[in-house]
């Protein structure tokens, strides 16, 4: 017995290892990040969404397209040139640059679908908080939801664009006028589900003020629910706001936007294939590359991903 | 529970009338009256014409609704009755007669013009826009009975309803004299087989495309070219004609051709066309399109989630984000390109015409795609979900085969949020007929509103938005009223016990 106890030693106490912390040091966003950029499909998408961006943007601002104008229209040389070096997307039947075309349609485009998704979310998000903490309003907005919700958008849209006239701000408008109210609903139902959790009822009897409440302990807990909501409404904007300026209802002469390019082009559709699909194949990369980062990044927002 | 039926009835009623409420004061408040004339030929003619275009433009608000149009004679008309020698007097617009006319007119709220060049006047009262919805609503039920019809030249018109037969005497139907229609209710071999022309719905005349019909009569009479077979007449005259005889309605006067063949007024009869209404066409296409997303994606959603993980179940996960991510407009034009290159099918729907089966694939694909992404979505999830449920366990441990777990014990439960889903669908089947039914060329309810929509056909697009918001509304207490029918458990009335299902679509 006394020979195993001399094998023990006592140890003198470390200050210093009995006050550090054991667990790793985790930070939310750069996990958020870390988790993001594991995806290497989500990494060419951003790049992808980016480069569109950033093209759509600046380009219009050297090219001085207008739709209204069309300089080349009486040299007949450069009508229905296939894409060349000189004119990488190819020339219209007026001699127009597709290429200037294309981008200029890609800028009204993107930046209708970033305006009109802020000002939905903003409203959407902050109405929905509200809708879902308050149970007394809740009666009244389930009302009009219900009857909003049941009436198609796209019917919706037509009717107030024919209403208001054609116009940017009255497309952001007709955009803007119910959909927040779909995405307040949606948010109204997550909060719901978390608004009477033990930490929330602690929190409550604790005295915290409701604003409080829904900025500090609900919202944080919905970033992956709302990213998720915005990377679905990005694609859907940009689809009818294409869809609208299709039909010829959107946007008036002198603005041009992705959707009228293909309804104009659409002529051209059997003979000069490339001046209806270049347009489309813009259309579909703007929407899908914002997509698939939107989902990407609401999975990494969710801290249940993060080890 | 029959209580909360009719109150859900109710609501839907006063949804719909709401949204049509509104959509009725804004297009008559805030589009400007002017633009119905931008592709009115007639406008453009006697644009320059100052002495004529007042009157021109006066009398299409009249039909429009918007104001009470009289012009001089009408109101001399009015006011002493017609050919008598005070009517010729009051055409003299400096005589007292004219005078005390215009002044039981002011009195009314009629404003006076003269036009400058020819001294003619006319007067309008403009209508206050909420009594023109009043208006609107109290014309639109129109019940047919036997003493509609007043006709000054034919005052001996029987007025009685009797059971009669048809002309070639092969069938019995409720028929009508003083009525509007000769028909009431009668049977023939078309669905839904038992008909009737006792109720309509008036919403007001077409202007300017179908021009004076009314919108409703413009949605649901057949298209296309007439078809003339042979048809026996009433005096008994065979002929081949184009009439239908269970659209016969009154008529005042009837020319020669017309006495050898009817033997009454009712001689106004709808052609016999070979392809089907507006309204019509929307529907076969809607249906079609139902059917065919649930027939495909309930069984391919089973397949996914019993193959997680695997080829066909990320290829399905790729379609869904495909149809979420890609705009309507781009993927249908993609399914169109395939469809006519791989398979021949025609590009639009007018090339091979609406008898010919060919013409329905594609519109119906593409209709479908997107309610298919949205079904597809929710069978796997709940598939998945369930497959793990302790009774799911159970009968596996019975020793059931997994096919038999799916069939009978997980789709049973299944089947309920899926049916939920069947009003979503269709309010999706509308938004998307807008867009196929412009780009397949398709001649439906769809391509109306849009080309409504751009001539500016008012009552049209009241009328056409009052039926897609009640199709869309009715389909969802429907789909509410089916759930109850199919899972006892799901109480729907709010003061009962059971909470009310709020399926997210």
């Amino acid at each position: 017995m006394s020979s195993a106890n001399e094998k023990f030693q006592f140890v003198k106490i470390d200050e210093f290892a009995s006050e550090h912390i054991s667990a790793p040091h985790y930070s939310y966003w750069k996990s958020v990040f870390k988790q993001f950029f594991k995806s290497k499909l989500a990494i060419a998408m951003l790049f992808m969404a980016v480069i569109i961006f950033a093209i759509a943007m600046i380009q219009p601002l050297f090219s001085n397209y207008n739709p209204l104008a069309s300089p080349d229209i009486s040299d007949f040389s450069i009508r229905f040139n296939r894409p060349n070096l000189t004119y990488w997307f190819g020339t219209d039947h007026w001699g127009n640059s597709l290429f200037d075309a294309v981008w200029s349609g890609a800028r009204t485009s993107i930046t209708i679908a970033l305006l009109a998704t802020s000002i939905n979310m903003t409203v959407g998000i902050t109405v929905g908080a509200i809708w879902g903490y308050n149970k007394k309003l809740d009666k009244y907005l389930l009302e009009i939801y219900n009857v909003i919700a049941n009436v198609p958008f796209l019917l919706v849209a037509l009717m107030l664009i024919y209403v208001l006239g054609p116009g940017f701000w009255q497309l952001i408008f007709v955009l803007c006028m119910t959909e927040w109210l779909s995405i307040a609903y949606f948010i109204r139902t997550q909060v719901m589900i978390i608004r009477d959790r033990e930490y929330n009822l602690v929190s409550r009897t604790l005295g915290t003020s409701s604003t409080r409440m829904i900025s500090r302990n609900i919202l944080p807990f919905l970033t992956s629910v709302i990213v998720t909501l915005l990377s679905r409404e990005i694609p859907s904007i940009i689809s009818t706001e294409a869809f609208l300026s299709f039909l010829g209802v959107g946007l008036p002469p002198s603005i041009t936007s992705l959707g009228k390019l293909i309804s104009i082009y659409i002529t051209y559709y059997g003979t000069y294939p490339y001046l209806f699909w270049i347009p489309v194949a813009v259309l579909a990369s703007v929407s899908v590359s914002f997509y698939i980062v939107g989902q990407t990044f609401a999975d990494a927002s969710d801290p249940k991903t993060h080890r | 529970m029959k209580k909360y039926i009719l109150i859900r009835v109710l609501r839907s009623v006063l949804s719909i009338l709401a949204v049509t409420s509104i959509a009725y004061l804004l297009i008559f408040e805030f589009v400007p009256r002017n633009r119905v004339f931008e592709n009115d030929g007639m406008y453009a003619k006697i644009s320059n014409r100052p002495d004529q275009l007042p009157l021109y433009v006066n009398s299409k608000f009249e039909e429009l609704g918007y104001l009470i149009y009289k012009p001089q004679d009408e109101l001399c008309r009015d006011v002493y009755g017609a050919n008598t020698a005070d009517y010729t007097m009051c055409q003299d617009t400096t005589s007292s007669l004219f005078k005390s006319a215009k002044a039981t007119y002011e009195a009314k709220g009629f404003i006076f013009y003269t036009i400058e060049q020819t001294g003619y006047i006319y007067a309008t009262k403009e209508i206050p826009v909420l009594e023109r919805l009043l208006g609107f609503y109290s014309r639109m039920i129109v019940i047919d009975h036997p003493n509609v019809i007043q006709d000054e030249g034919n005052p001996n018109l029987e007025r009685k309803i009797y059971i009669g037969q048809n002309w070639d005497k092969s069938s019995y139907a409720l028929m009508c004299s003083g009525c509007e229609h000769k028909y009431l209710v009668y049977l023939d071999w078309s669905f839904p087989f038992v008909h009737q022309n006792v109720v309509s719905l008036y919403f007001g005349r077409s202007l300017p495309t179908f021009y004076g019909i009314p919108t409703f009569q413009v949605l649901t009479q057949d298209q296309g070219t007439n078809v003339l077979k042979p048809v026996t007449f009433p005096t008994g005259v065979v002929t081949d004609s184009g009439v239908m005889e269970y659209t016969c309605s009154y008529k005042s006067s009837l020319d020669s051709l017309e006495t050898t063949k009817f033997n009454d007024n009712y001689a106004n009869c709808s052609l016999n066309r070979n392809a089907p209404s507006m309204m019509g066409t929307s529907f076969i296409f809607g249906i079609l399109a139902l059917i065919f997303s649930y027939l495909i994606s309930i069984p391919l959603g089973m397949y996914m989630a019993s193959h997680k993980g695997k080829a066909i179940d990320k290829a399905g996960m790729a379609y869904i984000v495909f149809v979420i991510a890609v705009p309507a407009l781009a993927y249908i034009y993609l399914f169109r390109y395939i469809g006519s290159t791989l398979f021949q099918l025609p590009e639009s729907f007018p090339s091979l015409g609406p008898n010919n089966m060919l013409s329905y694939i594609m519109p119906t694909i593409s209709l479908a795609l997107p309610s298919v992404a949205g079904l597809l979505m929710w069978t796997r999830r709940y598939m998945v979900d369930q497959n793990t449920a302790d009774y799911v366990k159970f009968a596996r441990s019975k020793g059931l085969s997994e096919w038999q777990i799916y069939l009978k014990h997980i789709l049973r439960n299944a089947i309920i949020p899926i049916a939920h889903g069947l009003p979503g669908a269709i309010i999706g089947a509308i938004g998307g007929a807008i867009i196929t039914e412009r780009i397949y060329a398709i001649p439906g309810m769809g391509k109306m509103l849009n080309d409504s929509i751009r001539v500016f056909n008012n009552n049209m697009v009241i009328t056409l938005t009052f039926i897609f918001t009640s199709l869309a509304i009715l389909s969802v207490l429907l789909g509410d009223l089916l759930i109850t029918r199919i899972d006892p458990r799901i109480i729907l009335d709010d003061k009962k016990k059971g909470k009310r299902k709020n399926v997210k679509r």
